[in-house]
C-alpha cells in the first residue's frame, strides 16, 4: 500500500490519477444524490407493487380508477426499472468509472443534468400512465414516446460524460467494469431507439421487438451494469483483486456473441415463427457460457473468504447477488425450454423468475454496492443493526416470494394443462398469493430500513458498521 | 415479417460495432497483459484504516 | 549497468535506440529490471501515461520490456528515463535492431482475425438454423431467399478478412513448391464459398455459409493459440540480448574515464569495466590480473581469473574489481555477436525445413481434386444440371477439417500435458521431430553435472563451529538463484535464521546482515581473500570464516534419464567444452560410449550437422551460450532450468523440473504421434466413406455440416486419449562425486 500511495505521488497534476480532496467531495455529492433519488423510487415502486400484490387476494380493495391493477402494474413495473435499479446503478457506475480510471469525472454538470432528466423522465411517467396515457400493453415501455425520448436524452448524456471520463484515464488498461458499463450503454441505447421507432410496431413485428425490448432491457441494461459493479466492488471489499481478469475479459465479449437474438423465446407457442423461437432457444442455452464463467470467477474470487459474510455485510450483499446472477439466468436458459416453457409461460412463475433476477441479483447487487462504496466516498458508515436488519428481512422476503410464486406458478400451468376451468387455477393460487403478500411486506420494510442506511451515510449521523473494505489475510503480512 | 427486416440488419450491424470495438481494444493494447489490470480497484485510496503492509518484498 | 541519464542526448545513442516511425513519432525499447510486480507494472504504466507526447505504452513482463512510441520535439528521451527512475524503476534503452519488429503485431493480428472469424460465423450459424429448421418447419420461399443471403453477408468478413493467412500460406507454398496444409485448406475455403455465392446468386442448390466460417474459426483458433505460445517464449528469449552492454567508459590517456557508447569505441582505444559490469567489447586484458564471470556465454558458472594480455570476450562480467582493456573488436563484430550471427542462421536454415504435413497434406489435395473433377466429369455425362451441387458437395464432404485439426488438437492436447509434467514447449513442431530422435548429444556441465557443496570438507576459521557456518552460508545463499548458491541453500540444516538487507552482487556472490553480522558469502576475491576457483567463501568485516570446497556432481536425475533414452534406441552422446579427463569421467559414469571434449560452439554445430547428414534426426541437450548454435540447428533441442538466457531463447523444451523431463517427453512425443496418424487415418477414412454418397448427389449440406462437426469432435475426443506416463520415481540422490 505504501508503494501504491508513492505512486499516487508521483504522477504529475496534469492527468493525475485521483483528483483533489474538492473533486472527490464532488464525485461523492453526485454518488449520494443518484442514491438518494434511487431509494426514493424503490419505496414508491415496491409501495404500489405490494399494493397490487394484496389485489390479488382482495381484488375489489381500493379500487378507483386511478388504483385498477391495469394501472399501477406498468407503475411498478417501470419504476423499480427506470426510477430505482437505473439511478442506482449509473450512481454506482459514476463511482466506478471514476475511481477504476483513476481520474476526476469530466462534467459534474452533466452527471446532474442526467439525474433531472431520469428523474423527469420517472415522474413524468408515472403521471401519465396513472391518468391512463400509455403506449398499448409493450411491456417495460409502456410510457408514451416523448417520456421515453428524455430517457434516452439521460442515457446520451451519462455515456458521453463516462467515455470522456475514460479517456482521461490514467493507465494504459480499460478496467474490465468499465468495459461491461459502456458496452451496456451502447447496446441500451440501440435497444431503445429500435423499441421507440413506430414503422414497424406493427401486428406480429410488434410482438417480435416486445420480445428483443424486454429480453435486452434486462439483460444488456442491468447485467452488464451490475457486473461491472461486481468487477469493482467484490475486489474492493475483499481488498483482493479478481480471482482471473482474462476469464472476465472473455465472458465480456462472449456476451457479445450470445445475446442478440435471445428475445424470442418470450413468445414460444405464439403465433411468431417457430424458426426464430428455436433460435432463440439454442442462444439462451449458449449463454450459460459466458453465466458460468463470470460466476465462477466471482465466487472463486471470494474463495476461502466465506466466513467474512458474517463479518462484513457488503460482501454479504454482494454474495446473493451473484447466486441470483447464477441461479436466475440458469432458470431463465431452463425456462426457454419448449416442454418446460409449456407449463410455466404466462403464469406466475415468471413472475417469480423476474423478482429472482431484479432482486435477487440486480437489486442486491445495487445494495452491495452501495454499501461498499457510498462510505468509501461519503466517509460515513451505516449502523451494523441497521444493515443486518436490511439483509435479513430482504433475503427471507424475496425468498418466500420466489418460492410460493414458483410452486404456485407450477400449481396453476398444470391446471391450465388439465385443462380446469380458470377459476380453479386462480382458487388454487390463493395461499401462494397470500404468501407472496407476506415475502412482499417483509421486502417492502427492509426498504425502509435501506432508506434509514442511506440516511446515516449520507447526511445523518454515522453509525457503528466497519469500514467496508475488509482486513487483509494473515498471509500478507509476511 | 417486418421486423426482421430492421432486426437482424441491426444485429449484423451490431456484429459490426462489436468488431470495431474490439479492433480498437487490441490496437490499444487492452488484451497485451490480462494480468496486472486486475488490481487497479485496489490502487485508488488505500484503506486508511491501517497501514498494512503487503507491500513488495 | 548504471548509466547517468544525461548521455542519452548524444546522436550517436540516440541513433541506436530510437527508431523512427512513419507517423512522425520514434519508438523506444526499454528494458526495466523491476517489472516483477505488478503494482510497479501499474505505477510505471502511469507515470509514463501522464507524460506529454506519449502516445502509446506496451508492456511486456515476460521479457522485462516496455515499448514506448512518443513525440521526440515534445519529450526528450532523457526526461522519458528520468520519469522511469522517479517510478522506482530504472530504464535502460535497448538498441534498437536487437529488439526487432514489434512482437505483438502479429499476434494482434491473428486475434483480430479470430474474433471477426468468431463472431460472423455465429451469425451465420444462426442464419443456416433457419434454413435447416425449415427442413422441418416448412419455411417460405421468400424467408429462406432472405436468410441465404443474410448467409452470404455473414460469410463475407470470414472468407475476405479472416482466413486471409491461410490463402497467404498456401501461395507461398505454391511458389517455394513446398505446399503445406495450407494449400487444401484454402483451396476448400475458396472453392466452397465460390460455389455458395453461385448458388445463393442462382437462388437455388445448397449453401454452405455456415460450414465454411466455422472451419475457419476452428483452425484460426487451433493457430492462435500455437502463436501465443511462441510469442511467450520469444518474450523469454529478448532477455539475451540484453546483456549486450550499450554504454562503456573509455580510458583517456591523462587517465580520465568518459561515458560513450559502446559502438564509438575503436580498436586500440582503452576501456575501463566497474566490477560487476559487462565488457562492451572483446579486449585484451590490460590490467594485472583480473577475474570475469562468462558465465552468459559459456554456461560455466565460475568466475576464471585472466592475466594482463588474455583475451576478454564482450559480455562477460567483472567480477573481484573493475578491469581495463584495449579494444581489439567492437560490439558489432564481437564474439558474443558472431556467436548471435551463427546461431540466428542455423535456426533460419531449419525453418525451411519445417512443416512434416506437407507430404501427407499434398497426397490428400491431390486426391480430392481428383475426385472432385471426377464427379463433375460424371455429372456432366449423366446429367448436367445436378453436375454443379454434387461437386460441390465432394468439396464439403472432403474439406480437411479434421484433417486440419488433427495437428494441432494433438499438439495442444501434448503441450498442456507436458507442461503439467515440468517440461514446457516452445516450438511446437518440435513434438514431431522428438518422436523421431535417435540422435542425443549432451553438453556436460550443468545439463549433466551441477555443483554441489562438500560439507564434510568445510574449513572454518576463527573458532567458528561448522554448523554455524553452514547455517550462515545457506542464509545467505538461498537468497540467490545462481546455481552455486543453490547447490549450498540445498545442504540440510537446522534453524538457518533470516538474512536482511540482502544485496546480490552480479558475478560476485551475496552479501547481508545474518545473525546481526554484515557478511558476505562468493567467490574468494568478493569474499576477500586470494584466488580460489575451488571453492566459495564466507567472511565478514573481520575476514574469512569459511570455506566451502564445491564438487562437479552428476545429476541426480541425468543417469536414469540417459538409461530410458538409450533403453528406447537414442544414441547419446557427451559433447563438452571441458577438459578431456573430467568429460571421461562423467561418461563413464553415465554409460555414454561416445564424448567428445574440448568442443567449441562450432565443432557442435558440425556434430548437429554431422548426425543430420547421415539422415539422424539430432536432439541436442545444452545449457550455455556456447551450446546455443547447436540448440538452433538441432531438430529438438531442450535445455534444463538454469540454463543461460542465450540457451534458453533457443531451446525447443525448457525442463526447469529436470531432466526427468524428456524421457517422458520423449514418450509422450510417441504416443502423440500415434494418436495423429489415428486421427488423420480417421479424417480420411470419413472423407473417403462420405465421398460416394455426396458424388451421388445424397448428402444434403446439414448433413454435411453434421458430419463434419461430427468428424472434427472425433478428432478432438481421440486427442484427448493422450495421456501421460506416470512420473518416474527420481531414484534416491546417488552421489557421484568428483572433484574438480
Amino acid at each position: 500500500m505504501a508503494v501504491a500511495a508513492q505512486s499516487l505521488s508521483s504522477v504529475p497534476p496534469s492527468r493525475a490519477a485521483t483528483g483533489s480532496p474538492e473533486e472527490d467531495r464532488e464525485l461523492s455529492r453526485i454518488f449520494t444524490a443518484y442514491t438518494i433519488s434511487a431509494t426514493f423510487w424503490l419505496l414508491f415502486g415496491t409501495a404500489v407493487g405490494l399494493l397490487l400484490a394484496f389485489k390479488f387476494g382482495a381484488p375489489d380493495f381500493w379500487a378507483a380508477k386511478y388504483l385498477t391493477f391495469g394501472r399501477l402494474r406498468p407503475i411498478h413495473t417501470n419504476d423499480v426499472f427506470y426510477g430505482f435499479a437505473s439511478i442506482a446503478l449509473v450512481g454506482c457506475a459514476y463511482y466506478v468509472t471514476v475511481r477504476s480510471c483513476g481520474t476526476r469525472l469530466y462534467s459534474a454538470t452533466l452527471a446532474r443534468i442526467g439525474l433531472w432528466l431520469f428523474n423527469i423522465a420517472a415522474v413524468a411517467g408515472t403521471i401519465a400512465l396513472d391518468l391512463g396515457y400509455n403506449w398499448g400493453d409493450l411491456e417495460y415501455r409502456e410510457w408514451p414516446w416523448p417520456i421515453r425520448l428524455v430517457f434516452f436524452a439521460a442515457l446520451v448524456v451519462t455515456v458521453w460524460n463516462l467515455l470522456a471520463t475514460i479517456a482521461r484515464r490514467a493507465s494504459k488498461d480499460i478496467y474490465l467494469s468499465n468495459w461491461y458499463i459502456i458496452g451496456g450503454f451502447l447496446w441500451t441505447c440501440v435497444i431503445c431507439l429500435v423499441a421507440i421507432l413506430p414503422w414497424y410496431q406493427k401486428g406480429l413485428g410488434q410482438v417480435a421487438i416486445s420480445g428483443y425490448f424486454m429480453h435486452n432491457a434486462v439483460g444488456m441494461w442491468f447485467t452488464p451494469l451490475a457486473l461491472g459493479l461486481f468487477y469493482y466492488a467484490i475486489p474492493k471489499v475483499l481488498n483482493r483483486p479478481i480471482y482471473s481478469y482474462a476469464l472476465g475479459v472473455l465472458a465480456f465479449w462472449t456476451n457479445l456473441i450470445f445475446y442478440p437474438m435471445l428475445g424470442g423465446h418470450h413468445f414460444l407457442f405464439s403465433p411468431l415463427p417457430w424458426w426464430l423461437q428455436t433460435t432463440a432457444i439454442i442462444c439462451s442455452v449458449g449463454m450459460l457460457v459466458p453465466v458460468l464463467g463470470g460466476s465462477a470467477n466471482y465466487l472463486l474470487t471470494m474463495r476461502g473468504r466465506y466466513h467474512g459474510r458474517i463479518e462484513s455485510y457488503p460482501l454479504a450483499f454482494l454474495f446473493i447477488g451473484v447466486l441470483g446472477y447464477l441461479i436466475g439466468s440458469t432458470q431463465g436458459t431452463v425456462e426457454a425450454l419448449r416442454s418446460l416453457q409449456a407449463a410455466w409461460h404466462f403464469t406466475s412463475f415468471t413472475v417469480g423468475h423476474s423478482h429472482l433476477t431484479m432482486y435477487g441479483f440486480v437489486t442486491f447487487a445495487v445494495w452491495g454496492g452501495i454499501y461498499a462504496l457510498l462510505p468509501l466516498a461519503t466517509g460515513k458508515n451505516p449502523g451494523r443493526f441497521g444493515v443486518a436488519l436490511h439483509f435479513w428481512l430482504a433475503l427471507v422476503g424475496v425468498s418466500i416470494y420466489v418460492i410460493s410464486l414458483s410452486i404456485g406458478g407450477t400449481v396453476q400451468g398444470l391446471d391450465w394443462i388439465r385443462g380446469k376451468p380458470f377459476i380453479q387455477s386462480v382458487i388454487d393460487m390463493e395461499p401462494y398469493y397470500l404468501w407472496r403478500g407476506v415475502g412482499g411486506i417483509l421486502m417492502f420494510l427492509s426498504h425502509i430500513v435501506f432508506a434509514w442506511n442511506v440516511w446515516r451515510m449520507t447526511k445523518g449521523q454515522p453509525g457503528n458498521a466497519p469500514s467496508p473494505i475488509m482486513e487483509p489475510e494473515g498471509e500478507a503480512a509476511a | 415479417m417486418n421486423a426482421l427486416l430492421i432486426l437482424v440488419p441491426i444485429t449484423l450491424v451490431l456484429a459490426g460495432i462489436a468488431v470495431g470495438l474490439f479492433f480498437w481494444a487490441v490496437n490499444h493494447a487492452q488484451f497485451e497483459d490480462l494480468d496486472t489490470p486486475k488490481i487497479l480497484p485496489l490502487l485508488d485510496a488505500a484503506p486508511p484504516r491501517h497501514g498494512n503492509d503487503d507491500a513488495p518484498r | 549497468m548504471s548509466a547517468p541519464v544525461e548521455l542519452w542526448t548524444r546522436p550517436a545513442l540516440l541513433d541506436q535506440v530510437l527508431r523512427s516511425r512513419r507517423d512522425g513519432r520514434v519508438e523506444v525499447v526499454l528494458r526495466v529490471a523491476a517489472l516483477a510486480q505488478p503494482r510497479r507494472v501499474l505505477q510505471l504504466e502511469q507515470v509514463l501515461h501522464a507524460l506529454p507526447g506519449v502516445a502509446s505504452i506496451a508492456l511486456c513482463i515476460a521479457a522485462r520490456r516496455v515499448r514506448v512510441v512518443f513525440d521526440a520535439e515534445r519529450l526528450p528521451l532523457t526526461q522519458l528515463l528520468a520519469a522511469c527512475a522517479r517510478a522506482g524503476c530504472v530504464a535502460q534503452p535497448l538498441q534498437h535492431d536487437a529488439s526487432g519488429a514489434a512482437p505483438g503485431i502479429a499476434l494482434n493480428a491473428s486475434l483480430k482475425r479470430l474474433a471477426v472469424a468468431g463472431i460472423f460465423a455465429m451469425q451465420a450459424m444462426m442464419f443456416a438454423l433457419v434454413l435447416y429448421l425449415g427442413a422441418v418447419n416448412p419455411l417460405d420461399p421468400t424467408t429462406a431467399h432472405l436468410f441465404r443471403w443474410l448467409g452470404l453477408v455473414s460469410a463475407i468478413p470470414v472468407v475476405g478478412y479472416a482466413a486471409w493467412p491461410f490463402y497467404r500460406e498456401a501461395l507461398a507454398g505454391m511458389r517455394a513448391r513446398r505446399p503445406g496444409i495450407d494449400v487444401p485448406v484454402a483451396l476448400a475455403i475458396a472453392c466452397i464459398f465460390a460455389a455458395s455465392v453461385a448458388n445463393a446468386l442462382r437462388g437455388s442448390g445448397e449453401i454452405y455459409f455456415d460450414s465454411i466460417s466455422m472451419f475457419v474459426f476452428v483452425l484460426l483458433l487451433g493457430r492462435h493459440l500455437e502463436l501465443r505460445a511462441q510469442a511467450r517464449h520469444r518474450a523469454d528469449g529478448d532477455a539475451a540480448t540484453d546483456a549486450l552492454p550499450l554504454l562503456a567508459q573509455r580510458r583517456h590517456a591523462d587517465g580520465t574515464l568518459e561515458t560513450v557508447a559502446a559502438v564509438e569505441l575503436v580498436p586500440g582505444e582503452r576501456v575501463h569495466v566497474p566490477e560487476g559490469d559487462a565488457a562492451p567489447c572483446d579486449g585484451v586484458l590490460a590490467s594485472e590480473r583480473a577475474r570475469v564471470d562468462a558465465s552468459r556465454w559459456s554456461g560455466e558458472s565460475r568466475a576464471v581469473g585472466h592475466a594482463r594480455g588474455d583475451r576478454i570476450a564482450a559480455g562477460s562480467v567483472a567480477v573481484d574489481g573493475p578491469l581495463d582493456l584495449r579494444v581489439e573488436r567492437t560490439l558489432a563484430t564481437s564474439s558474443v555477436a558472431a556467436l548471435e550471427r551463427m546461431t540466428a542462421a542455423a535456426q533460419r536454415a531449419r525453418g525451411l525445413v519445417g512443416d512434416d504435413d506437407a507430404p501427407a497434406a499434398r497426397r490428400f489435395v491431390w486426391r480430392v481434386l481428383a475426385l472432385a473433377v471426377a464427379t463433375c466429369a460424371f455429372w456432366l455425362w449423366r446429367d448436367p444440371a445436378r453436375a454443379f451441387d454434387a461437386t460441390v458437395a465432394v468439396l464439403v464432404v472432403a474439406c480437411p477439417c479434421a484433417f486440419g485439426l488433427a495437428a494441432p488438437a494433438v499438439l495442444t492436447r501434448s503441450l498442456a500435458l507436458l507442461s503439467r509434467r515440468g517440461v514446457l514447449v516452445t516450438r511446437a513442431a518440435a513434438v514431431r521431430a522428438l518422436a523421431r530422435v535417435d540422435r542425443a548429444l549432451f553438453d556436460k556441465t550443468g545439463t549433466l553435472t551441477e555443483p554441489a557443496l562438500q560439507p564434510d570438507r568445510v574449513e572454518t576459521f576463527r573458532g567458528v563451529a561448522r554448523e554455524t557456518a553452514l547455517r550462515w552460508a545457506v542464509a545467505l545463499a538461498r537468497e540467490s538463484s545462481h546455481p552455486v548458491a543453490q547447490a549450498i541453500a540445498r545442504v540440510p540444516a537446522d534453524g538457518v535464521p533470516l538474512a536482511h538487507g540482502v544485496e546480490i552482487v552480479a558475478g560476485g556472490g551475496v552479501r547481508g546482515v545474518v545473525d546481526g553480522r554484515p557478511m558476505r558469502l562468493g567467490h574468494a576475491g568478493f569474499a576477500g581473500t586470494d584466488c580460489d576457483d575451488a571453492a566459495l567463501w564466507l567472511a565478514d568485516a573481520q575476514g574469512p570464516l569459511a570455506r566451502l570446497p564445491l564438487a562437479e556432481r552428476v545429476r541426480a536425475d541425468a543417469s536414469a534419464c540417459i538409461k530410458a533414452l538409450q533403453a528406447v534406441g537414442v544414441a547419446c552422446a557427451l559433447v563438452s567444452g571441458d577438459a578431456p579427463t573430467r568429460v571421461r569421467t562423467v561418461a563413464a559414469a553415465l554409460g555414454i560410449a561416445g564424448w567428445h571434449a574440448r568442443q567449441a560452439p562450432a565443432d557442435k554445430l558440425a556434430h548437429v550437422r554431422a548426425g543430420q547428414a547421415v539422415g539422424q534426426v539430432v536432439l541436442v541437450v545444452g545449457d550455455g551460450g556456447n551450446d546455443a548454435a547447436a540448440l538452433a540447428a538441432a531438430d529438438v533441442s531442450a535445455t534444463p532450468g538454469g540454463a543461460v538466457e542465450l540457451a534458453r531463447a533457443h531451446a525447443d523444451l525448457l525442463l526447469p523440473a529436470g531432466l526427468a523431463g524428456l524421457p517422458l517427453a520423449r514418450a509422450l512425443a510417441e504416443r502423440a504421434m500415434q494418436v495423429l496418424a489415428q486421427n488423420r487415418r480417421w479424417s480420411l477414412a470419413w472423407n473417403l466413406g462420405a465421398v460416394p454418397f455426396a458424388a451421388a448427389g445424397l448428402v444434403p449440406p446439414w448433413l454435411a455440416a453434421i458430419g463434419m462437426s461430427a468428424s472434427s469432435l472425433a478428432v478432438v475426443l481421440n486427442s484427448l486419449r493422450i495421456r501421460a506416463a506416470r512420473a518416474p520415481h527420481a531414484p534416491p540422490m546417488a552421489l557421484h562425486e568428483r572433484t574438480t
